[in-house]
């Protein structure tokens, strides 16, 4: 039995598991621990604001920098709840499968099903940082907090800090299975592999034609190059660059495995 | 092709792929993929699904079954990001979150619990009975520190549990006892079930907080009455101690000081919304400071304490906010499918009787309290139920002051119902969580007898606010309309 002082003693939940920890993880604690003092921050704001706002004193920033704050602080718990493995699950079967079982879920868990996501969001959220950056993005209200483009660039941030944590969590898994080489680590997360190569492609191409386009073409136009193009067959159409990207992929796949058995 | 067309009979393609789309996300579920995960799988599945196969080839099953466009590309899903902006960053409800599950682990910290423990087993601790009436006062009091109920039902279970034993209590009154009493924490304001809800179903959290008061308190004092009941006709069920030393008036001043402290929190975030002073949201942050001063009085704050009470609650909004997170996306592409309206039109077809659909989502609520927690029904499933709420003809009295008075009323019966949910035998969370700290000789057993009074009790808590939803609606109005 436990006492209720063990039962209620809260624990640091960055370091229970630490000896499983790879660095990746540990800079993910490191990093979520430092924005666990948003909180008693956030608390001392509000405070502020209260009494500010009784003694006639309101103060609309400080509005904007109570959800500012708490923005800022849930988009990194998010990543830090990946490397505690505190995400809610249903344990009902889970807890009575083998340890292997588990490894291999969460695997499957994190980079197939949740890291696309992430990239996704994280593509998606780029343009939108971008633009919010380019119209220097202000508040809604007057006095409120500018410079919202900040918040909006540190959203997207958040979301390779997320993913840094997801692969993190996924390299500590895989080494519980397997050796965890990198073309290993790129194979048993495809999907996600696949996805990165993608965008890498994609920006990479399309910086490519910036870069060598005379400075009249505008980006509109470069965007509608040919081989942003898309293919047909059947009713299907594909665009040129998801081809190469699953082309490339396998590639660098073979590639790694390769070089890492030179070096061994 | 010719199982499309048997399908196409009953089904339209939107309807077998939304269907399509809760089954994999329930097996993937029940394989142990965390909820957020499995969430965000199964719609990136479908995403792709609709744009690289069933929009390009609608033309081809056309004439065996019916299909609406989803219209889902890469481009157009890039409106997410505007959409996970606006409902997890810039989101002023939920600042709410982190501070109430600061405030609920930092009181946990302070002691206060414990305090009025020995307090009060001291003053009623030779009743007969006396330590049950502690455990349900203290369940009502500390109901403000937790909304997650394997924590109160955890505490109670651990401080209360062994005195209970000690004194010879019936072990299924004493067990049920308990996890009723741990469970009041989600419906008893302010409960972070109260602040999701409020987000999801846009209705005012204040209301929300005033509605659920009165239904809370009529549980709370349901069960006192019962368990008074009980043990005036089995005395044996709760004996009073053999030793039962004199109570004097010094016992009685040591319970007030245990117990006014966390009242007064509670009066500080209630009373500071009530008499509006701060919005719900800032009363947050002063009920968070209110507990950190409460562990300051009784010695427990130091730099540690308070590191490990902010880290804590940095993974808490953690997991709460990754399912926001997924279910924000999923949503969007569900809304893509049609399934908005194809969950809506499920619902509405089974009754015609305003009130039997009500009836009826609730007990679709109840059965996942079995699956799921609090966090995903009321993030995933609350929002598809609203449409179908606000659509129904039901006459819910506001008194001219509580806007959308009938959906406040359905979020407390939808707590009422999960609260119940979570006793039920034979898998409800709470009993699993008891289980878990329960002494030797406790069964699984003794736990499932204790709990059926305390279930029915909660039913009848469930048709008390059914029947009279100015329960719910009248403190509102009163807090609000003036």
């Amino acid at each position: 039995m436990q006492s209720t002082e063990e039962i209620v003693a809260v624990t640091d939940p960055g370091e229970a598991n630490k000896s499983s920890h790879n660095r990746a993880d540990r800079f993910i604690v490191h990093v979520s621990n430092l924005f666990a003092w948003l909180f008693p921050l956030l608390m001392m704001a509000i405070v502020a604001q209260v009494f500010l706002r009784g003694s006639g004193m309101n103060q609309a920033w400080l509005d904007d920098l109570q959800w500012w704050l708490y923005g800022a602080a849930s988009l990194v718990a998010i990543g830090f709840a990946v490397t505690t493995n505190s995400h809610v699950r249903v344990d009902i079967f889970y807890e009575h499968f083998s340890d292997q079982r588990k490894n291999r879920i969460e695997i499957f868990g994190l980079v197939w099903l949740f890291l696309p996501f992430i990239i996704l969001a994280w593509d998606y959220t780029l343009h939108y940082a971008i633009s919010s950056v380019q119209i220097n993005e202000g508040s809604d209200s007057p006095n409120g907090l500018h410079k919202l483009w900040i918040l909006k660039v540190f959203m997207n941030v958040a979301f390779l800090f997320v993913g840094v944590a997801i692969w993190a969590a996924y390299v500590r898994y895989l080494d519980k299975l397997t050796e965890p080489t990198l073309w290993r680590q790129m194979l048993y997360a495809f999907p996600s592999t696949m996805f990165l190569v993608n965008l890498a492609l994609y920006y990479g191409i399309w910086w490519v034609l910036r870069l060598t386009s005379p400075a009249d073409v505008n980006n509109r136009q470069i965007g509608r190059s040919p081989i942003f193009g898309e293919f047909e067959f059947g009713q299907q159409e594909m665009a040129y660059t998801v081809a190469m990207a699953f082309v490339v992929t396998v590639g660098l796949i073979l590639l790694a495995r390769f070089l890492g058995d030179r070096r061994a | 092709m010719a199982i499309l067309s048997a399908i196409g009979q009953f089904l339209t393609l939107n309807e077998l792929a939304v269907l399509a789309m809760f089954l994999l996300f329930i097996f993937l579920l029940f394989r142990g993929i965390p909820v957020a995960y499995s969430l965000v799988g199964v719609t990136l599945i479908f995403a792709l699904i609709a744009e690289i196969f069933l929009d390009p080839y609608r033309s081809a099953f056309r004439d065996v079954i019916e299909f609406d466009r989803t219209g889902i590309d890469y481009q157009r899903l890039a409106a997410l990001s505007g959409r996970l902006f606006g409902g997890i960053v810039k989101n002023p409800v939920l600042v709410a979150l982190p501070m109430f599950i600061f405030m609920g682990l930092m009181l946990d910290q302070s002691g206060v619990a414990q305090r009025m423990m020995h307090s009060m087993q001291r003053l009623f601790g030779g009743l007969r009975g006396g330590l049950s009436l502690t455990v349900l006062l203290i369940g009502i009091i500390l109901a403000a520190s937790t909304g997650v109920i394997g924590a109160s039902v955890t505490l109670l279970g651990v401080m209360a549990l062994p005195a209970m034993m000690a004194q010879n209590y019936n072990k299924p009154i004493a067990t049920g006892t308990i996890a009723s009493a741990g469970t009041l924490g989600i419906l008893i304001p302010p409960s972070i079930m109260l602040v999701i809800m409020s987000d999801q179903l846009a209705i005012s959290l204040g209301d929300l907080f005033m509605g659920a008061l009165f239904p809370g308190l009529i549980l709370g004092a349901l069960y006192i009455i019962f368990i008074v009941i009980y043990g005036l006709i089995s005395p044996s069920a709760m004996p009073a101690p053999a030793d039962s030393e004199h109570v004097g008036w010094d016992a009685i001043r040591e319970v007030l000081l245990a117990v006014v402290p966390p009242m007064l929190l509670i009066l500080l975030v209630l009373g500071s919304i009530f008499a509006g002073f701060a919005t719900p949201t800032e009363a947050s942050g002063l009920g968070a400071l209110g507990a950190t001063l409460l562990a300051l009085a009784n010695g427990k704050l130091n730099l540690k304490v308070l590191k490990e009470v902010s880290r804590s609650t940095m993974n808490t909004t953690g997991y709460i906010v990754g399912i926001f997170l997924a279910a924000n996306f999923f949503a969007f592409v569900l809304r893509r499918y049609g399934g908005d309206e194809i969950v809506e039109n499920m619902v509405l077809s089974a009754f015609e009787d305003p009130y039997m659909t009500v009836m009826f989502i609730l007990l679709i609520v109840f059965l996942l309290g079995f699956l799921l927690d609090w966090i995903e029904i009321t993030i995933i499933v609350m929002p598809l139920m609203l449409p179908i709420i606000q659509g129904l003809a039901l006459d819910v009295n506001g008194f001219d002051a509580v806007r959308d008075p009938t959906v406040v009323w359905f979020a407390i019966l939808v707590a009422v119902t999960l609260q119940t949910s979570f006793l039920t035998p034979p898998v409800g969370f709470a009993l699993f969580y008891l289980k878990g700290v329960c002494p030797p000789g406790v069964n699984l057993g003794h736990i499932y007898r204790g709990i059926i009074p305390f279930v029915l009790l909660q039913l009848l808590g469930l048709c008390i606010v059914f029947s009279i939803p100015e329960l719910t609606t009248w403190l509102p109005a009163m807090a609000y309309g003036n």
